[in-house]
């Protein structure tokens, strides 16, 4: 018999970390289990397969990376090196990834991910217990942002194989500002369905009933802390009917409905945001950091670019966590007053600070960043562009799924769009103002020409801005960057021909018109349809042109030629250029070419408009 | 509670193994307590007078020290003659210190104390011979009784602190059935020493029999009421069972809130010493933990060695164990089984030893949440581990009871108790050095 002198207390509570960690695998993995045979059922056998090798594949690629870090920490016998791969708890990670993922998701893509997500997101930090973000968003973030073509649904070909798709998701397809979801038409999902996995979304995301029930059974076990979980659902709640209400959506039962349970929201709600390793230790701590994640994610929903925030959301929120930690001293009983206040202000200016850091805009070009291009996704065919009307535009431009043809009405004094019609071959997914059956969509618009500068594009079409009727909530899609620069390319085309200013005179008129070099004024002289004469006041620096002969002059008198309203109208914009489609006329544009010659046939035809409609 | 910590948690108690068994008296089995120990140190490590000298005869009830810093006596627990002094190890200071040996001849000849006319006395009366009987607070801390109420502070209420919270302690529990009478009779007494309105006696709500037992003596008294709380830890503890009981909260002593504190046992052992004129010289010791073959409750003279208490119980069962002066909670490792009962001394709990390895914080904030005195244990150790003073100071290190909570909830399994320990003596001297 031996007195052990062992460090009190004597008793000690049987949960250990390691049963917490492989119990919350075992919740982690029915879920798993239960998407592969919800997508072996409802697709087909492939399509469970391809969710399980997505699973597995994630699993092994972390285990691998276990065994070579534990090897080069000096694990060498096989014990050591078992206990080591244990307590790393990367299998874990592994499989919240792969929950994370798309069905359609590339294998190499998994890998990859995993590998980020272990390796950096958690053994550079100094492996488990020390890591500062949620090692499973690290990698799916990178993924997101790396290979966002590569995380794809699936799509039933035939009984045996399943085709891989692009397009965006449920919740890319939800336009936030509305709470109108413009997925594709012939396959529109009920609130129900977003219950029972009835869409394709990310593999864990899909089952949200199965969720709440995985989230009752790991608080009652005392697995996750049921406060990270409260705290996150309600803030998101509260914030989605806040925004709701600030932009008046109809339905906002529906729409808070929706909010919750699309997105990997209610996965995060279960398994990201209850990480407790990336979150605060003390409970106050744990109820702010959730707070500012669930503001967080339904900030960056309804206003960035990217519709589904919850992964930047709790990635941000992970930042705030050390800072919190610190901030949290004295009693935790002291009264709640005092130190709320104490409390709530440090993440407060934190989280601003944050937050107004990254809206700050970058200048890519000054950054040598990628160079802008006017093509985006697949649309990797010029843009064709048909003047129909002096106001109406008929845009041609490829899809993904084939010819895109968009109807465009510009109001050219204003410089805005007015209204979009558009021909959309099916399976185009698009935001709310494109209608994938075709027909007329926008009507009463409101897009400045410069609105459209507030997207970049380079493989697909972001906003930068804050353009405001043009609303495209996912940039990621292929469609939308047709659209963005179908219309970009237009706007430029219409830029080319300059803006026009018509003025009444008690004789005619005067149309001041943009040149290269400045404003070219024109004033006519006009009696029964026919203008008697024209004068041209423009810069000397203006080209030359056939039609208006030489422009050296600052006052060029283009003389009593007598044109007939006719032969303006002979003059006809065809495929970018004025042709002249009647020869016998004293106004000869034998070359279309240059700026200034687009101009003053413009300014002509303005003042022919304003002559007949006066008329 | 739903949203801020909790501060206390159901642990499972084990007190089936002995709270239903009779007490053994082992006060006459000749194997048990033939030489008996007393430490010549108070149990704050302060010096003593020691009152007796060597070869003199001893009655129970013989003063043989007095305590020189709250001038009480401590009481013979055993008849028979002072045969030396002796260095050894003692679990109360937990290091070897002088100690007294007196022989027993087992005939526990008393020497009574002078008897009181407890129900005409006044308080003043009363809290003289309380101190005169060398009641110290039998709960684990024995600090002397009649300290509490020689306060001039205003007091409502008197407490008394049944709830022994400790797993596996079932002393109070078993001397309370046994003699309920005179427990109450103590709690009268007290509640007039006090000059409380009233007084409560809270113990757990798994206790029915006892509040049968109870219930039937208390018609008998006036203002005397039971309160049960829940069987949750550290329900035992001053401040947590107070905010329980009577909502209230405060920082220093509870006196602030007008409520006096006592334990059943020290109750019990007032109204034997003014009542019957017995000093506290035998002790109910629970033997009990998972390492012991036969867990019972002993009656045992103060002194006794507890190697022939466990002897007496059967032995260990175990190979390694760890043997606890107390209960398993808050208890230091005893270095050996050869040291003498202290009257605080309620419990000899053997358990078993753990092979316990910590591994990386999960920072799930568990030992946070179920803090008693609200501080930040894993802060606290972090900040240790910095020797950082001022995040201490920040983060309360002196708030910490040593309630073992912290350790016990730990999934990694961090010695977070044992690191608050040391962290604030860590504080307590560089505060000390400061000045």
């Amino acid at each position: 018999m031996k007195f052990k002198v062992n460090k009190g207390p004597f008793l000690r509570d049987k949960r250990s970390t390691t049963s917490i960690m492989l119990e919350l695998f075992a919740v982690l993995f029915v879920i798993f289990a239960v998407s592969v045979a919800f997508y072996s059922t409802k697709y087909n056998l492939m399509a469970g397969l391809r969710v399980l090798s997505i699973g597995l594949i994630s699993i092994v690629t972390t285990l691998i990376i276990d065994v070579i870090v534990g090897l080069i920490k000096g694990k060498r016998k096989i014990k050591d090196l078992f206990k080591f791969v244990l307590k790393s708890y990367s299998y874990v990670t592994a499989l919240i990834f792969a929950l994370c993922l798309p069905a359609g998701t590339s294998f190499y893509v998994v890998v990859v991910g995993a590998i980020i997500a272990t390796v950096i997101g958690k053994y550079v930090f100094g492996g488990f217990g020390n890591n500062i973000f949620n090692p499973a968003i690290i990698g799916r973030i990178f993924v997101g942002l790396c290979f966002p073509d590569k995380l794809q649904t699936i799509k039933v070909v035939d009984n045996n194989s399943i085709d891989i798709v692009s397009g965006s998701t449920l919740t890319g397809s939800i336009d936030w500002n509305t709470g109108v979801s413009s997925f594709t038409g012939n396959d529109k999902v009920s609130l129900l369905q977003t219950l029972f996995g009835e869409y394709q979304g990310a593999i864990g995301e899909t089952f949200t009933a199965l969720l709440v029930v995985a989230a009752i059974y790991l608080i009652i076990r005392g697995i996750i802390n049921y406060r990270l979980t409260m705290s996150y659902v309600v803030t998101t709640t509260l914030c989605i009917l806040g925004f709701g209400l600030l932009n008046k959506v109809e339905n906002i039962g529906e729409y808070l409905l929706t909010g919750l349970s699309t997105g990997g929201l209610m996965f995060a709600a279960v398994f990201m945001i209850t990480d407790p390793v990336t979150s605060p230790k003390s409970q106050d701590g744990k109820i702010i950091y959730a707070s500012v994640a669930g503001f967080l994610t339904v900030f960056i929903r309804t206003f960035s670019s990217y519709p589904e925030g919850v992964m930047f959301s709790i990635a941000l929120a992970n930042m705030v966590t050390p800072l919190i930690d610190s901030a949290i001293k004295g009693n935790t009983f002291d009264k709640l007053p005092s130190r709320i206040t104490k409390l709530t202000l440090i993440p407060i200016v934190a989280l601003l600070l944050i937050v107004g850091y990254g809206s700050i805009p970058f200048d890519r070009d000054s950054e040598g960043g990628l160079p802008k291009t006017s093509e985006g996704g697949s649309g990797k065919k010029d843009t064709g562009i048909v003047k129909i009307t002096d106001s109406f535009y008929e845009i041609t431009k490829d899809g993904y799924h084939g010819e895109i043809k968009l109807f465009v009405r510009v109001d050219r004094f204003a410089n805005k769009i007015t209204s979009i019609d558009a021909i959309v071959p099916s399976g185009e997914r698009y935001s709310k103002w494109l209608d994938p059956i075709g027909g007329y969509i926008g009507e009463d618009l409101d897009i400045d020409f410069a609105d459209l500068d507030d997207f970049t594009c380079e493989a697909v079409c972001i906003k930068t801005g804050n353009a405001t009727d043009l609303d495209i909530t996912s940039g990621a899609t292929i469609s939308s960057s047709v659209v963005i620069t179908g219309l970009k390319d237009l706007v430029n085309e219409i830029n080319q021909e300059g803006t026009s200013i018509v003025e009444k005179t008690t004789h005619g008129y005067i149309v001041t018109v943009e040149g290269v070099h400045g404003d070219i004024e024109v004033t006519f002289v006009i009696e029964n349809e026919v203008i008697k004469s024209a004068t041209v006041i423009a810069s000397p620096d203006e080209c030359d042109h056939n039609g208006i002969e030489s422009l050296e002059k600052y006052n060029y008198w283009f003389g009593n030629n007598n044109i007939s309203f006719d032969e303006i109208d002979s003059i006809e914009y065809q495929n970018g250029a004025y042709v002249q489609t009647n020869g016998d006329s004293d106004l000869d544009i034998s070359t279309g070419s240059t700026v200034t010659s687009y101009a003053v046939i413009k300014a002509f035809k303005e003042a022919v408009d304003a002559s007949r409609g006066e008329a | 509670m739903i949203i801020t910590s909790k501060g206390k948690k159901h642990i499972d108690g084990h007190k089936e193994l002995t709270a239903h068994n009779d007490i053994v008296d082992l006060t006459n089995d000749k194997d048990v307590a033939s030489l008996v120990y007393f430490p010549l140190v108070s149990p704050n490590g302060k010096d003593v007078n020691l009152l007796v000298k060597e070869k003199a005869k001893v009655k129970v009830g013989t003063k043989i020290i007095e305590r020189i810093d709250f001038e009480i006596p401590i009481f013979s627990s055993v008849s028979g003659t002072v045969k030396g002094k002796e260095i050894r190890y003692s679990a109360l200071l937990g290091k070897p210190v002088e100690h007294l040996i007196i022989e027993n001849d087992y005939k526990y000849t008393m020497n009574k104390l002078p008897i009181v006319d407890y129900k005409n006395a006044s308080k003043e009366e009363l809290v003289e011979a309380i101190k005169d009987a060398g009641i110290v607070g039998l709960g684990g801390a024995g600090f002397p009784t009649f300290i509490k109420h020689n306060s001039k502070a205003e007091i409502e209420s008197l407490l008394i602190n049944a709830v022994e919270c400790e797993p596996y302690l079932t002393t109070d529990y078993v001397s309370l059935i046994k003699e309920p009478t005179l427990f109450l009779e103590g709690v009268n007494i007290l509640k007039k020493a006090c000059g409380a309105k009233e007084a409560v006696i809270a113990f757990k709500n798994n206790k029915p029999e006892l509040k049968e037992v109870l219930d039937k003596e208390l018609a008998n008294y006036e203002n005397i009421r039971i309160v049960l709380v829940k069987d949750k830890y550290p329900m035992g503890w001053e401040k947590t069972l107070i905010k329980t009981v009577f909502k209230k909260t405060y920082n220093g002593l509870p006196s602030e809130v007008g409520v006096v504190v006592n334990n059943a046992q020290t109750a019990l052992s007032v109204a034997k010493a003014l009542i019957n004129g017995e000093c506290i010289h035998n002790r109910v010791v629970t033997v009990s933990g998972n390492a012991i073959k036969n867990p019972q409750n002993v009656l045992v003279p103060v002194g006794t060695l507890a190697s022939e208490i466990i002897n007496k119980c059967g032995g260990v069962t175990c190979e390694n164990v760890c043997l606890l002066p107390g209960g398993p909670m808050t208890s230091k490792a005893a270095l050996s089984d050869e040291f003498p009962i202290y009257t605080t001394h309620g419990g000899l709990t053997v358990m078993e030893s753990l092979d316990i390895e910590s591994e990386a914080c999960l920072r799930c904030g568990k030992c946070i949440e179920n803090c008693p005195a609200g501080i930040q244990p894993i802060q606290i150790k972090n900040a240790y581990d910095a020797k950082d003073l001022k995040e201490l100071e920040a983060f309360q290190v002196n708030k910490c009871v040593e309630c073992g909570m912290c350790s016990y909830v730990c999934p990694s399994k961090i010695e977070l108790t044992d690191n608050l320990r040391k962290a604030k003596l860590y504080f307590k001297l560089s505060q000390n050095n400061k000045k």
